[in-house]
């Protein structure tokens, strides 16, 4: 079996890398970065710069040219766009946010999070889109892999006028072993220090729901947690003034522990939360820190 | 200018109808996706702003079920679209794609726009599938959208930065939600909407790439308890106190 891994991110391609490991065989890989020769079979390393368009030009080439079984792509967003492209090139279907995978077919959540879909390729090469962190990455240096420099085609009708970094600052929130996240139930952006406050307290680290970081923008985006922003999975999570909105509780469900503060007692967040506490925040956060 | 948007007549997730772990999907109703609703906003606003007789918006829903894809296509009429089409696909990507472009390519387009994901599958596949069936460029994640003379700028958003790029006509864009705040048109215009074109037709016989083996909704396991105490100071010491019991702090 011979399974083509890629994902412009370097830790996203290990993972990758990890996941053809485990469904076995030889392990190919398209990557702008030479040194991850050392963990697969055979690298294609692309010659000038990474764009979307050469890795598909790249992938469709190396998928037809060493018959392939399997993709495996790193599901950034540059990544899904990637994958979605090469599949329709090779006519074939495609898992999005594959959190399982066999050589027949992988599961995923669809349904905005509450529904496990198992699937099943019905063409060959079946092409996965892996989740950042989901999958652990590949320790074991293989040695003698063989590096194959390509040119892909490039036919670039799209110009990059400008790339401008987002806000930043240094937090990992799908790593995090308490979150404290907070969402419209703030009024104003200096209130979050509250919360802050709370977690430097617990040894936390700042989430938000989507409202927060996408339109209100008092926090970065790093923070957001949900559907189109980060999936988490801490051993506590505390959502002080979050409704629960189920593009929300599908970033959140793999957390061990979920602990929601609402005035609104009719809140979503209830119906997924472990503990609950019907009450204010700007009440609720200074009795925890005060009790803590 | 001709634009193209593409609109799904998505699962609502948050009513979603389940029996015994195993959901229902026949019986959830549907809803506009929402990111497809911010595109035909985005398509609307585009053509308020070169006027009526310089643009035509024309949908395109692929769905399982015209039927009940009827009342969202009428309000993406309403919303200000000229024309419409529902196509009988089978929920496959690779299908429902192919579907879309063979319609597209009718006729002549300069722009199609879709939203980056559906809301009920969250797969990110059908505009990029689109654009390379049809081999045109694809702009996806785009949250600042200006047409200019023949192309258009575009400001990608992206994990860590955003991306702001140029491409000429024809070009597919997907959007995210924080493109713009879309309108919902009140029932008596999506009544009226009902007198604009809108035709039902079956897609060609193709391929599909999936096979869906089974779904299931398993329960989300959560203890759901409500700390209730006279005051909330006591609620609150209630609340750590399980917490440390867990472990969890």
């Amino acid at each position: 079996m011979k399974v083509l891994v890629h994902s412009e991110k370097r830790d996203l391609l290990l993972e990758g890398i990890g996941v053809a490991r485990e469904l076995g065989g030889e392990v190919i890989c398209l990557s702008w970065e030479e040194d991850v020769l050392k963990y697969c079979d055979r690298l294609y390393y692309p010659k000038g710069d990474y764009s979307e368009s050469k890795a598909v030009s790249a992938l469709e080439e190396i998928a037809k040219g060493e018959e392939v079984d399997l993709l495996v792509i790193g599901g950034t967003k540059r990544g899904k766009e990637v994958a979605a492209r090469v599949s329709q090139r090779l006519e074939v279907g495609s898992i999005t946010d594959a959190i399982s995978v066999s050589k027949d077919g992988g599961d995923r959540m669809g349904y905005g999070g509450r529904v496990l879909e198992r699937l099943k390729f019905k063409r060959k090469p079946g092409v996965f889109v892996i989740p950042p962190g989901k999958f652990e990455k590949v320790k074991k240096e293989s040695g003698d892999g063989e590096l194959i420099e390509i040119s892909p085609k490039s036919d670039e009708k799209i110009k990059v006028i400008e790339k401008k970094e987002k806000e930043r600052g240094k937090v990992n929130v799908e790593e995090a072993d308490i979150i404290v996240s907070v969402g419209r139930g703030f009024k104003k952006k200096e209130d979050i220090s509250m919360a802050e406050e709370l977690a430097k307290k617990l040894g936390g680290v700042i989430g938000c729901s989507r409202p927060v970081a996408a339109d209100l923008r008092w926090l970065p985006e790093e923070h957001w947690i949900g559907l189109s922003g980060r999936k988490v999975r801490p051993k506590l999570y505390i959502a002080l003034g979050i409704s629960g909105q189920i593009q929300h509780i599908a970033g959140i469900m793999d957390s061990k522990i979920i602990v929601a503060i609402n005035k609104d007692e009719e809140a979503p967040i209830f119906k997924n939360c472990d503990y609950g506490i019907v009450g204010d925040i700007y009440e609720v956060i200074p009795l925890m820190i005060k009790n803590l | 200018m001709k634009i193209v948007a593409l609109i799904k007549d998505a699962i609502d997730v948050s009513q979603l109808k389940t029996r015994e772990e195993v959901p229902i999907i026949e019986e959830t109703p549907r809803k506009m996706s929402d990111l497809d609703r911010n595109a035909l906003e985005e398509a609307v606003r585009i053509k308020e702003k070169f006027g009526d007789k310089e643009v035509k918006i024309k949908v395109i829903n692929v769905t399982d079920d015209p039927e009940k894809a009827r009342q969202i296509v009428l309000e993406a009429l309403a919303m200000g679209a000229d024309e419409a089409v529902s196509i009988k696909g089978k929920r496959d990507h690779l299908f429902d794609s192919k579907a879309i472009a063979d319609e597209i390519r009718k006729e002549e387009f300069d722009l199609i726009i879709c939203g980056d994901s559906s809301v009920d599958s969250y797969s990110s596949q059908m505009g990029p599938r689109v654009a390379e069936e049809l081999g045109i460029p694809v702009v996806t994640y785009v949250n600042k959208l200006e047409v200019l003379d023949g192309k258009i700028k575009a400001e990608r958003s992206l994990e860590d930065y955003y991306e702001i790029v140029e491409v000429e006509f024809p070009a597919l864009v997907t959007v995210t939600r924080e493109i713009n705040e879309p309108r919902f048109p009140a029932v008596l215009q999506i009544m009226r909407a009902s007198k604009k074109p809108y035709s039902v037709k079956e897609a060609e016989e193709g391929e599909i790439g999936l096979e869906i083996l089974d779904l299931k909704a398993p329960e989300m396991k959560r203890k759901n308890l409500l700390i209730k105490k006279e005051n909330l100071e006591e609620a609150v010491k209630e609340l750590i106190e399980l917490l440390r019991r867990e472990g969890a702090i």
